[in-house]
């Protein structure tokens, strides 16, 4: 029999992709104060529980066993890049911005460029019904929190994207560096 | 007209918002560009905009970029002087101050020459000239430190729609061409540093020596020196302490622009399935009915098969007073190439090493061997013939000869 608090909840939660944030309340301070536990009774089912250094926890495994991703991962993505780079061409303070601000889905920039809207079709996502569909399946796997009068804020979760995003861009940079010396063409001396 | 300095200060004095307006504006303006100008931040009610462009031209403060033309720029003391009041400043590049690096290192040598050959109008000359190169050394370094302040100060400030990107931009060339290249000059063992200390050495040269009389001035140059060491150092830290979490911001914002961007971009360039490999962050969906995985079977699995139990190893509990053996033979073992070296050239090892100790096994004295066969310093050769006993305290050896003949210095 196991003793550690909140353990089914904790796990019902995780097992859908989700993660536990300061929002989950008693859930998260159960595992914040004695993660190494939680962690090492997850790990013989091959669940490795992570805990992000911004103090937010999920379950990742890198072999996913030929488990297809979620398939509200892609739009959530898409919808999360859109917003990311939004908001850096309005010149704003990226990350401060995106995880303070409350955002109406009326005010989003999703369907108002035909850029923004090409990559929200490429989706599945045609109109402000979908976008509302997307939020609250992003409220649900703990991305975000989402109010009745169609405004959501992002939480800690996303993090994880920025991340991911300056990977993706110093994986880009380091393609270039590598590509870069390459271009220069070795001297022929059948050409002289 | 004669230029005086009350009909200069009191003309700047009425058109205060004006000569600010002229200053900001970059490059050179044109007549048109002026009167224009004059007509949005003078009052017409006061004086004439004709009256207000002569005396402008007049008082100089603004002149023809060359004679003729009807291209001007503010005049440049004026400039500098509106710079100060509005503590605005342009940064000083490391080109600048290495060139009053330079400016000062001459006027050392000139001072140097002048104390030796007794020459005080030469000493008195290159010391002028160090007093207004560290001014204006001072002068600029404070311009740099207030430049940076200025622009973090913007840049905080600003909400205007200047893209992530851009501002890093900004900022990197802030960091790379003046505040990281200046902390290079300026730092407590740059360039700056030792060109101050020898010029000081010059100049107390120059007092203790009384080839140069009006002491007031080389002591106002130790002085300077003194400060200028303090403050150029201070200064620049304090910029890049300014800049440097504007810069990690920005370089993290800009990264995370760019990889959105960079991952919007392939969206239509790859399979969706592809994408979402390479562009998303997934976590881990539980299949709660089929608990445990096949993963972490097979992982239990490969563990039982090369990891078989091993019982555990015993450990002695008692205490001995004695020296562990093992350790008593590793001192031997340790030891025995300085012990060759004072037998040296060794015709044969294995006969040097049983007939030393003959107390040692068999054991010992083949351990023994390999140390010294295989000691980087010693050079060791195989005589070949036929073979030879040797005895040792357990048993025989037998082995061809084998000959060590010097010591080389250095390893192999």
């Amino acid at each position: 029999m196991n003793t550690l608090p909140q353990l089914k909840d904790i796990f019902d939660k995780l097992r859908q992709g989700a993660y536990i944030t300061h929002e989950q309340g008693p859930m998260h301070a159960a595992i914040a104060e004695d993660y190494e536990s939680y962690r090492d009774y997850f790990a013989p089912l091959g669940l490795n529980l992570v805990r992000h250094a911004r103090d937010f926890f999920y379950f990742h495994t890198e072999t996913a066993e030929g488990t297809p991703p979620a398939a509200s991962l892609a739009p959530m993505a898409v919808f999360c890049f859109i917003l990311i780079e939004a908001a850096a061409n309005e010149g704003r303070p990226i990350e401060e911005y995106l995880l303070s601000e409350r955002f109406t889905l009326a005010g989003l920039p999703h369907l108002k460029s035909d850029r923004y809207k090409a990559h929200m079709r490429a989706v599945d996502v045609e109109d402000e019904a979908g976008l509302r569909k997307l939020v609250k399946s992003m409220a649900t796997k703990g991305w975000a929190e989402y109010a009745p009068d169609d405004s959501f804020r992002l939480l800690r979760p996303f993090h994880r994207l920025f991340d991911k995003c300056q990977e993706i861009s110093e994986a880009a940079e380091r393609e270039q560096r590598d590509v870069l010396p390459s271009l220069t063409a070795p001297i022929d001396p059948e050409m002289n | 007209m004669q230029l005086t300095p009350k009909r200069f200060f009191d003309f700047c004095a009425s058109h205060v918002p004006l000569l600010h307006a002229i200053a900001t504006k970059p490059g050179d303006v044109s007549e048109a560009q002026v009167r224009q100008i004059i007509r949005t931040f003078s009052d017409t009610a006061q004086e004439q905009p004709e009256t207000t462009w002569q005396r402008l031209l007049e008082l100089q403060v603004i002149v023809p970029l060359e004679e003729g033309s009807s291209h001007y720029v503010m005049s440049q003391p004026l400039l500098h002087l509106l710079n100060f009041l509005y503590n605005d400043a342009l940064p000083t590049s490391p080109e600048i101050i290495q060139g009053y690096i330079a400016a000062l290192e001459s006027a050392r040598k000139r001072i140097a020459a002048g104390v030796e050959s007794g020459d005080a109008l030469s000493v008195a000359m290159a010391g002028n000239e160090i007093d207004h190169t560290l001014r204006r050394m001072q002068d600029d370094l404070d311009a740099t430190h207030r430049a940076v302040m200025a622009e973090v100060a913007r840049y905080k400030a600003d909400r205007s729609s200047v893209s992530v990107r851009e501002r890093y931009q900004r900022i990197l060339g802030l960091m790379d061409q003046y505040v990281h290249p200046l902390v290079e000059i300026v730092r407590v063992d740059g360039l700056l540093e030792s060109t101050l200390d020898e010029t000081d050495l010059v100049l107390r040269a120059a007092r203790e020596q009384g080839v140069y009389v009006e002491l007031a001035m080389v002591e106002r140059n130790e002085r300077q020196i003194r400060v200028l060491r303090r403050r150029a150092i201070h200064t620049l830290n304090e910029s890049r302490k300014e800049l440097q979490p504007l810069y990690d911001v920005l370089r993290r914002s800009s990264a995370i622009a760019h990889g959105a961007t960079l991952a919007l971009g392939r969206l239509r360039q790859m399979r969706l399935e592809d994408w979402v490999a390479h562009y998303t962050t997934q976590t881990t969906n539980a299949r709660i009915e089929v608990p445990p995985t096949d993963e972490v079977l097979r992982a239990i699995i490969d563990d039982v098969i090369s990891h078989p139990p091993i019982a555990p190893p015993v450990l002695n509990t008692t205490e001995s007073a004695e020296t562990p053996p093992d350790y008593v033979r590793l001192l031997w073992l340790n030891a025995l190439p300085d012990m060759i070296h004072e037998d040296l050239p060794v015709k044969d090892l294995t006969s040097w090493l049983t007939s030393n100790f003959p107390e040692k096994g068999t054991a010992d004295a083949l351990l023994g061997l390999s140390k010294l066969l295989f000691d980087p310093k010693l050079d060791v050769s195989f005589k070949g013939g036929r073979m030879k006993s040797y005895r040792t305290r357990d048993g025989q050896l037998e082995a061809g000869t084998i000959a060590i003949t010097k010591a080389t210095p250095a390893a192999k």
